[in-house]
């Protein structure tokens, strides 16, 4: 009840943001909710799978550079552009999901590293498609049937919002699924949900697509804020940042990631402000959480 | 036309031989203890950054070849003792994770004390091999040898671990050019070799350290065009045959 209405009241809040401060911290949290959308993704595997994976990137990488290319040269509206993107990263994820749930533990991390590095690689060698180390620029975001400018960057706030409402919203109800509860299981003890008749290479074959999906979709909605989309938003960097963001914020609770997100983004603008070597500062706080706080922000909350 | 071929596959053959050495280290560490160990990679280049320092300063690769490996070694027995240690009772997760955040923390160290500008050592170029196959062949039976783990053979085990990895860095030094990323680059190669061979099979890391260098060296040559994009084909037409790699068991 009470975790409720602190939930009600940050939204509030979060509606009248753009109202009250406009410009340069409006785009800053705009770029926070994208990246919630896509942490939150990787803890659907991570936290309620317990598939660690370590290419998790790849799939924003993949939303991104299909919404790009189809804004781009198709002249498709941003929104269709961006679900498309979302599609093509579940379809590339089906793939790589079946040849790397079949092997376990951090084995899987490693696949899951290696195939984005494979994607990354792509991205540089398939100019035409791509363009290369250059990448796409200049993307519009166009309107919504002539209503809606998502050029304003407010509009674009309340788009960025929504949609991490939405699939906030929308991955609770399948974590909590009957799904959800299979994935639980196989986190839990694989072997057991297996005797049970599960065939759990598929579940987690379809974990890992879910994941992928909301993963694209992020990744459309960074492309279409940044106006550009280049190789290094599938380096394995952003996928280690989506995992510090889960573990900080708090693994396996969707809400953790959101806001590990916000803890990773201010520690970024705090410390880069200082040295250029800020990533030192967040490895050493990383490195603190992993040790001490396993459980991250949330799970100190939430105690069990 | 032969003398082509022969140097393609001394090429092909060193980088076998850097790639074995690497996943040699990280199949001890993870055959006796588990771990997945993330910052090799950024054990290897710090062993390539100290090495560049030491043969800068005393003139001496011989030297080096000592100090190195125990400088970078010494890093690797404070990483293990700080935290590594604290997470044994927990699931590997957490082990990888913290091994992740030390990669980043010995980066950024690296950035700041020789600054990002890549730096290149012509030195070296003769004994390479002969150095490799020796650590290599001691490491084997160092494994073959041990039965049981108790902590302070944890620590030895990293220790030895992050030996090979700075003497893996010292050695590739004239080999690639030293920059800071160079660890992440090349440990992610290391994953596909453990992956291709086995996870904890010495045999095949050897394998799949072959494969991979001569994959990498001849995929390059002949398709210029799917160059560094070779060895994943090479992986994953493994993974769909042998889930665990060629010579991986459970």
């Amino acid at each position: 009840m009470k975790a409720k209405i602190i939930y009600l009241s940050v939204f509030v809040a979060l509606i009248i943001f753009p109202l009250l401060f406009g410009g340069f911290s409006t785009i800053m949290l705009t770029e926070l909710f994208i990246l919630a959308i896509f942490s939150m993704s990787l803890d659907i595997i991570l936290g309620f799978t317990g598939l660690v994976s370590f290419g998790h990137a790849a799939f924003l990488g993949v939303g991104a550079y299909v919404t790009g290319y189809l804004m781009t040269t198709t002249g498709c509206s941003m929104l269709l552009a961006i679900l498309l993107g979302a599609l093509g990263s579940g379809i590339i994820a089906i793939p790589i999901g079946y040849l790397s749930v079949r092997s376990k533990g951090l084995y899987f991390a490693m696949l899951t590293l290696a195939f984005a590095q494979l994607l990354y690689t792509l991205a540089f060698k398939l100019r035409n498609l791509t363009g290369g180390d250059d990448g796409m620029i200049g993307i519009q975001r166009g309107t919504l049937f002539e209503l809606i400018n998502f050029n304003s960057s407010v509009s674009f706030y309340y788009l960025a919002l929504f949609s991490l409402t939405l699939l906030l919203f929308l991955c609770s109800l399948i974590v909590k699924s009957p799904f959800g509860k299979v994935l639980l299981g196989i986190r839990e003890n694989e072997q057991r949900v297996e005797s049970l008749g599960y065939n759990t290479d598929r579940y987690k074959v379809l974990a890992f697509v879910l994941a992928a999906v909301v993963a694209g979709y992020a990744g459309g909605l960074y492309c279409s804020f940044m106006g550009y989309v280049g190789p290094t938003i599938m380096y394995w960097v952003m996928s280690g940042n989506a995992i510090m963001m889960v573990i900080m914020g708090g693994i396996g609770t969707l809400i953790g990631p959101i806001i590990g997100a916000g803890v990773f983004t201010l520690l970024q603008d705090v410390f880069s402000a200082y040295t250029e070597n800020w990533m030192l500062v967040v490895g050493v706080i990383f490195a603190v959480f992993v040790i001490f706080i396993p459980r991250g922000i949330v799970g100190v909350f939430r105690k069990a | 036309m032969l003398a082509f071929v022969v140097v393609q596959i001394a090429n092909a053959l060193s980088l076998s031989c850097l790639l074995f050495l690497l996943s040699v280290g990280l199949t001890v560490i993870f055959g006796i203890m588990r771990v997945v160990n993330f910052a090799h990679g950024a054990l290897f280049m710090s062993g390539a950054y100290v090495g560049y320092s030491l043969i800068g300063h005393m003139g001496s690769i011989w030297l080096s070849l000592i100090m190195v490996p125990l400088v970078v070694g010494a890093v690797g027995v404070a990483v293990e003792v700080v935290g590594l240690r604290r997470l044994y009772d927990r699931v590997h997760l957490y082990q990888f994770l913290y091994t992740f955040g030390i990669a980043l923390i010995l980066e950024e160290i690296v950035k700041m004390t020789w600054g990002v500008q890549p730096m290149s050592i012509n030195l070296l170029q003769r004994t390479k091999t002969g150095m490799y196959a020796r650590a290599a062949a001691e490491n084997s039976e160092m494994v073959g040898a041990l039965g049981v783990t108790d902590i302070r053979l944890r620590t030895y085990i990293f220790w030895l671990g992050a030996c090979l990895a700075g003497l893996g860095g010292l050695l590739a030094g004239p080999l690639l050019s030293v920059f800071p990323e160079m660890g992440s680059k090349i440990i992610i190669d290391a994953f596909v070799v453990v992956i291709v061979g086995g996870l904890g099979s010495f045999t095949g890391s050897m394998l799949g350290s072959v494969i991979i260098g001569f994959a990498e060296t001849f995929g390059n040559l002949f398709f210029p065009g799917l160059a560094m994009v070779s060895i994943y084909i090479v992986m994953a037409v493994v993974l769909i045959f042998r889930p665990r790699g060629l010579l991986g068991h459970d």
